[in-house]
């Protein structure tokens, strides 16, 4: 049975659990990095997949770190690469559920309004839930857990002007929904 | 947007937490497909110490070789030295810092350094290292190998110092750098 008495943080460095890691490919070490870094990406599946997804996300998040971390060339902190993992596997989420990114990110565009369905108020949580994936995304690495813009541009690999941009607007997005109950058709349909 | 609304967003930080059972059911996954070594907690623990032993015995067998050559360079010989002789035996556990990635050479010069000084003395007599192919022979005639205890680590090598008494050996082996990187030394009077 595994020993999970080691609750407290482990004093060792990113690198040098990682540099551990790969030499014995340890259990020790992955389960220091996971317990160090799943919390943020937990939430983050959580809120970008959804609640019935998040555990099968954050496994197939681990799989692929566990098999990149080799090549992981520590440009970026390693919970900003773990992320851009991360959201890359609620991307291909989506896309096996029919959500479609087309919008090219930073994109300009018209919003024209309509009245949402019910017109009831929504918390802020539910109305971060109804956003759709591309304005969630950046509100949630944002705005939730505190990304910075450029931390978001290497985890999304665009620009921080676009990441910026698109916060823009997932804000305003967010603002409608709280606000007056209203909802955007390209919240809906462009914005993955 | 208000300003509030990105500082209620940072709130959402706090849950929802990982669960529990999620770590088991990852690390499971993860040796399946062979990303991680499987291992029980003890086996993984062991692992972690006969991997720091061969990162340790580098460092290791340069400074004892080092010490070593300090007889031909004019160090006192063995026989030359007064008083008992001990064994000063190095172990090492998890709690060892290992060096950081290109400051092997670095350690290795500090043991060496250690050695040289200890000679200048006239106090140190030699310096062994020790192979992890190792037998216990048991009274009822039966062997085994030899493993690392969980409280002390793994014996690592020796230095042989000579000292009036136990506790002018414990004031040199106290200067010894193993012990500032965690390490575990241990005194034994030599018989004779």
């Amino acid at each position: 049975m595994p020993d999970h008495s080691d609750s407290t943080a482990d004093p060792r460095t990113d690198r040098e659990l990682v540099r551990l890691f790969l030499e014995t490919r340890g259990e020790i070490e992955f389960r220091a990095l996971y317990r160090r870094h799943t919390p943020p990406l937990y939430r983050m599946a959580y809120r970008l997949a959804g609640p019935g997804l998040a555990d099968d996300v954050l496994q197939e998040t681990w799989c692929r770190a566990a098999r990149n971390l080799g090549s992981f060339e520590w440009r970026s902190a390693l919970r900003t690469w773990l992320t851009g993992i991360l959201i890359r596997c609620c991307r291909q989420t989506w896309r096996d559920n029919g959500q479609v990114v087309t919008l090219p990110v930073g994109m300009e565009m018209h919003e024209p309004e309509v009245e949402a369905p019910s017109g009831t108020e929504l918390d802020l949580e539910r109305a971060l839930e109804s956003l759709p994936p591309g304005y969630r995304e950046v509100l949630v690495l944002h705005d939730v857990e505190g990304l910075t813009h450029e931390e978001i541009a290497r985890a999304l690999n665009v620009v921080p002007g676009t990441s910026k941009s698109q916060l823009a607007r997932a804000r305003r997005a967010l603002r409608q929904r709280l606000e007056s109950g209203t909802v955007s058709p390209i919240d809906k349909e462009s914005a993955r | 947007m208000n300003r509030s609304q990105p500082r209620k967003l940072e709130h959402l930080r706090r849950h929802p937490t990982p669960p529990p059972e999620l770590e088991e059911r990852i690390v499971d996954a993860l040796k399946a497909k062979r990303l991680i070594r499987p291992a029980t907690g003890g086996s993984a623990m062991k692992m972690q110490y006969a991997i720091n032993a061969a990162i340790a015995i580098v460092a290791l067998v340069a400074g004892l070789a080092a010490g070593q050559r300090l007889d031909g360079a004019g160090g006192p010989s063995a026989e030359a030295v007064a008083g008992d002789q001990y064994a000063m035996l190095l172990y090492e556990n998890e709690s060892y810092q290992q060096p950081e990635p290109g400051g092997m050479e670095a350690r290795i010069g500090e043991y060496s350094q250690w050695a040289r000084e200890v000679a200048a003395t006239g106090k140190y007599v030699a310096g062994e290292k020790l192979t992890n192919d190792a037998l216990l022979l048991l009274p009822d005639g039966s062997r085994s190998q030899i493993i690392p205890a969980a409280e002390q680590g793994a014996l690592e090598g020796f230095f042989i110092i000579s000292a009036n008494d136990l506790e002018e050996a414990a004031a040199i082996a106290a200067t010894c750098p193993h012990l500032r990187y965690g390490g575990a030394v241990s005194l034994r009077r030599i018989a004779g």
